[in-house]
Parts: C-alpha cells; structure tokens; sequence
C-alpha cells in the first residue's frame, strides 16, 4: 500500500516554505504571485513527468547520473547555495522580529538562534522535516486563512489602482526570489512508485501562490496600494486591521507567528539539504572514482 | 543532554538577562497632539498610561518633547524617559491647525517609519484649540481621557457623522494626492473635547474646516 505520510509531508513543507514570503512580497505583486505560482504548477508537473519518464527516485539520484567530478561540483554548489539562503532566510525573519516585535533583540542574536532551532528541526533529515511539517502546515494554513477571512469587511477594492491590477513585470522576481526555493524541495521528490507525491507536491504549491497573493491583495485593499507600498511588511501590517472583542486585539501577531513558523521551516529546509549534500561528498570522497555512486 | 542544557539557555539569551528592554520598560501611549509654532519648531504632547502595580488603577501622565521635523520630534519624545514611547495602543493623534496648513506628509511618514504605530490610529484636526490643549483635557466619564477620546471618535465614525479615515486610508490619500477630509476637535467653555466638523485636505494640506456644531 503507498505511504502517504511523506509524499503529504513534503507538500505541506512546500506550503510553508513558499508561504514564508508573504511576509516580504510587495503587495503590489500579488497578481505576479498568482501567475508565478501558476508556472511553478507546470514546472513541477514537467518535473515529475520527467522523473517518471527517466525514472529518478528524486533529484539526487538525478545528480548522480551525472559523471563523478559534474556530480561532485553539483553538490558542492547546492550545499553553498543552500547554506547562504539559510542564513539569509534566518536573518529576514530576525530583521522582522527586531524591528516589529521585539526591539531590544539584536538582530545577530535572533538570527543565530533561529538558526540553531532550524538546525535542530533539520538534524534528522528531510523525512522527520516533512512529518513536522504536515501540523505546522495546518497550524500555519488555518491562521492565514482565517486571518483573510476576518478581514474581508475591512477590504475596500476600490483602493486597488490599476497599477496594483496590471503589474506582470513582476513575475520573474517573484519566480525567483519566491518559487526559487521549491527546487530544493524537488531535490527530494521524484517517482517513486511506493510515494506517489506529484499530488500533494502540486497541492503544496497551489496553496502557497494563493496564501502569497491572497495576503498582498488583503494588504492593497485593506490599506490602500500607496499606504502598503510605503511600509516594509504591508501583509502583516494589514492582519492588524480588525480586532475581535477585547480578547483578540493584536491580530497581527498570530499572523506574523505563522509567516514566522514558516521561515522557521525554510531554514531547516535548507540545512537538510546542506547536511544532505555533506553526507554526499563525504560518501564519495571515500568512494574509488569507478564505483557506481550512492543513491 | 548538552542540547537540552543549550535549550535550556536560550530563553535566558532572549530576554532581559541579555540587557534587552522588555514590555515593563515601555510606556504605552493613548494620545498624542503635535503643533508647530511660528519659527516651524514641532511640539509633540503625549498622554501615557502609568500603572504601579497590576491590579492598580491606570492614571494618565503627560510629557512633552520639542523637534525641528517630525523624526528628530519622536527621536527626542523617545529620549526623554528611560522607558521608550509605545505607540501600539495609541489610538487618537490631534494635529495643529498650523501644521495642518504647512502640510502633513513629513508626519505621517515619520508615523508609518514606526514600527509601534498601529496604522488604525486616527488623526483628527485641533479646531480653534491647542492640539496640546485638547490632549490634556480631563475625560467627563470615569475613564482616561484618552480612552474617552478614541471611544467617542470610533462612535461618531460609526455614527456616520464624522470622517472615518485611520492612518491607513489618510496614508493612502495623501500618498496618492486625492482630497480628503478628517475630524475636526475643538475644546468648549467648560474644558471638554468635542468633535466639531471635519477638516479638508487639498494636495496634502489643510484647506479649511467645514460643518460643526459650534460653526453652524
């Protein structure tokens, strides 16, 4: 019977990772959100076509098709890579804890700390990642959702100009700097006729453009496409809008909470693959040049 | 183990222990008034909520900090105690006729710099009044005058019978140089703040007050 666990694992861990940059996203690109989110439906639908064409388990026995020195210099760029967007994933949400929650948290400090917490998500690989995920996705799914739900009466579509409405220049900045962070989720995925996962990978995705463009529309309504423009988090400036009796008078910070949970799990994401692509060169360096590389 | 004991560590690290200032060391702010006098030097009047003791009664405390721009105004409002201003609760801010006149992007752009401002704060105009008058005035009902305020300002927004503009549409307005129009406060005989009429912005800047009970 096909394990169901991971392949929905994986696709709530693309749900957060993709989701974290709400938080950062110019309100005025939510439509390129869409759209980029639209296309990074049909390259992962390309992906797991042509995973299952050429039959790869995921993206590292794609690596290691590749001859030794390729495979090896592959590694080596993907563990940099990985480690510096690690880092300045750690540092953006510092950035925003310092500069809307907690002031007299240096920014350093915040960032080491997340680090630390994301390394110690990530120490025991992408499958304990993904089983941690799959609540989290839920826990931060369920408040962004209500968060946009509780703030309809407070949106005023007539604030959106047309520039917020027609702005597709926008959609390789946000394919890049956003979606980017999905291929290293596809490092882990491909055809494995015991983890059917194209489903949920693709679910995963949907949901993340609607979560990031749901929130850059919520902040162009609800504050106006100039006022959100002005601001440096108009998503989670524009969560803030509504209260609910005396108890929920901060709303802003349960959302900003979930947008944190969901760095939070980017961060691990990309030390797992750090500690993955370590483990990799170190199997090979002890391997002779001629023998078929480790899978 | 040694994780456990790192774990153990870092709430340590996060908090007081490492000289941050912590929620204690801010004083929260209810209302604010800013006017300008004749040389162009900003005056900010600031009602905070001091409370000794958790279960104490709340009593309003007023300070007063002088600035040549709205950012060197809040800079020097955040110097003068050792607690930092939080403007996270603030929910009224009045503006001088003289200010108004002279303009209000400089001031709100200062506002939405903060990170404590909430952007439902509303702004409301000082008719015929010292914006540092109607910040001081004593509230009629046994609450803090500042509570008084806001409450009587949401209600008349409600009510229709004022402009209901926060910091956020009054940002956007005058970001996107369309008129618009705030609540005008003005001070009676016997020392309460009353609303009375609105103010009109043109291209960012006081035009002149219309409606009002008093102007009628």
């Amino acid at each position: 019977m096909p394990d169901r666990v991971f392949p929905r694992g994986r696709g709530a861990l693309l749900f957060l990772i993709l989701s974290a940059d709400a938080l950062l996203l110019p309100s005025g690109l939510w439509l390129d959100a869409l759209a980029a989110g639209v296309l990074a439906l049909l390259i992962g639908t390309g992906w797991f076509a042509l995973a299952r064409k050429y039959r790869f388990a995921d993206g590292f026995a794609l690596l290691d098709r590749l001859p030794h020195g390729a495979a090896r210099l592959a590694d080596g760029l993907i563990l940099v890579l990985a480690a510096l967007l690690a880092v300045r994933t750690a540092f953006d949400l510092a950035g925003f804890l310092h500069e809307m929650a907690l002031p007299g948290l240096p920014v350093w400090l915040a960032g080491g700390v997340l680090l630390l917490c994301a390394g110690l998500l990530a120490r025991h690989g992408l499958p304990a990642l993904a089983l941690w995920a799959v609540p989290s996705a839920w826990a931060a799914g369920g408040v962004i959702a209500l968060s946009l739900l509780l703030s309809l009466p407070d949106w005023s579509l007539p604030r959106l100009t047309l520039s917020t409405l027609l702005a597709p220049a926008g959609l390789f900045r946000v394919q890049g700097t956003v979606f980017g962070h999905a291929l290293f989720v596809l490092l882990f995925t491909g055809d494995d006729p015991d983890l059917p996962q194209t489903r949920a990978a693709l679910t995963g995705v949907a949901c993340a453009a609607l979560a990031l463009a749901l929130s850059g529309l919520r902040a162009a309504a609800v504050l106006g496409t100039r006022c959100a423009a002005a601001l440096p988090y108009p998503a989670y400036t524009a969560a803030g809008v509504f209260a609910i009796g005396d108890f929920l008078q901060r709303s802003e910070a349960l959302f900003g909470a979930a947008l944190s949970l969901c760095f939070l799990a980017r961060a691990a994401l990309l030390l797992a693959v750090c500690r993955a692509c370590l483990n990799r060169l170190r199997t090979r360096r002890k391997q002779p040049v001629s023998a078929p590389p480790a899978v | 183990m040694k994780r456990l004991l790192l774990l153990c560590l870092l709430p340590l690290v996060l908090t007081g222990c490492a000289g941050a200032p912590d929620a204690g060391d801010l004083l929260p702010i209810l209302t604010a008034g800013v006017s300008m006098d004749a040389d162009g030097g900003l005056e900010l009047t600031t009602e905070a909520v001091r409370q000794e003791e958790l279960e104490g009664t709340a009593s309003s405390t007023y300070l007063t900090a002088r600035g040549d721009s709205p950012d060197d105004l809040f800079a020097q409002a955040d110097a003068l105690t050792a607690n930092s201003l939080y403007f996270s609760h603030a929910r009224t801010f009045i503006i001088d006729e003289s200010l108004a006149r002279a303009g209000l992007r400089p001031l709100v752009g200062s506002l939405l710099d903060r990170g404590d401002v909430r952007l439902t704060l509303r702004l409301a105009v000082a008719r015929d009044a010292e914006a540092d008058d109607l910040v001081r005035a004593e509230a009629v009902a046994a609450q803090l005058p500042g509570e008084a305020l806001g409450d009587l300002l949401d209600l008349r927004a409600e009510q229709g019978d004022l402009p209901d503009l926060p910091l956020s549409a009054a940002a956007d307005a005058l970001l996107a140089g369309a008129d618009f129009s705030l609540p005008a406060l003005t001070l009676t005989d016997d020392g309460r703040v009353l609303p009375d009429g609105q103010a009109d912005f043109r291209l960012g800047r006081l035009a002149g007050f219309s409606g009002g009970d008093t102007h009628a």
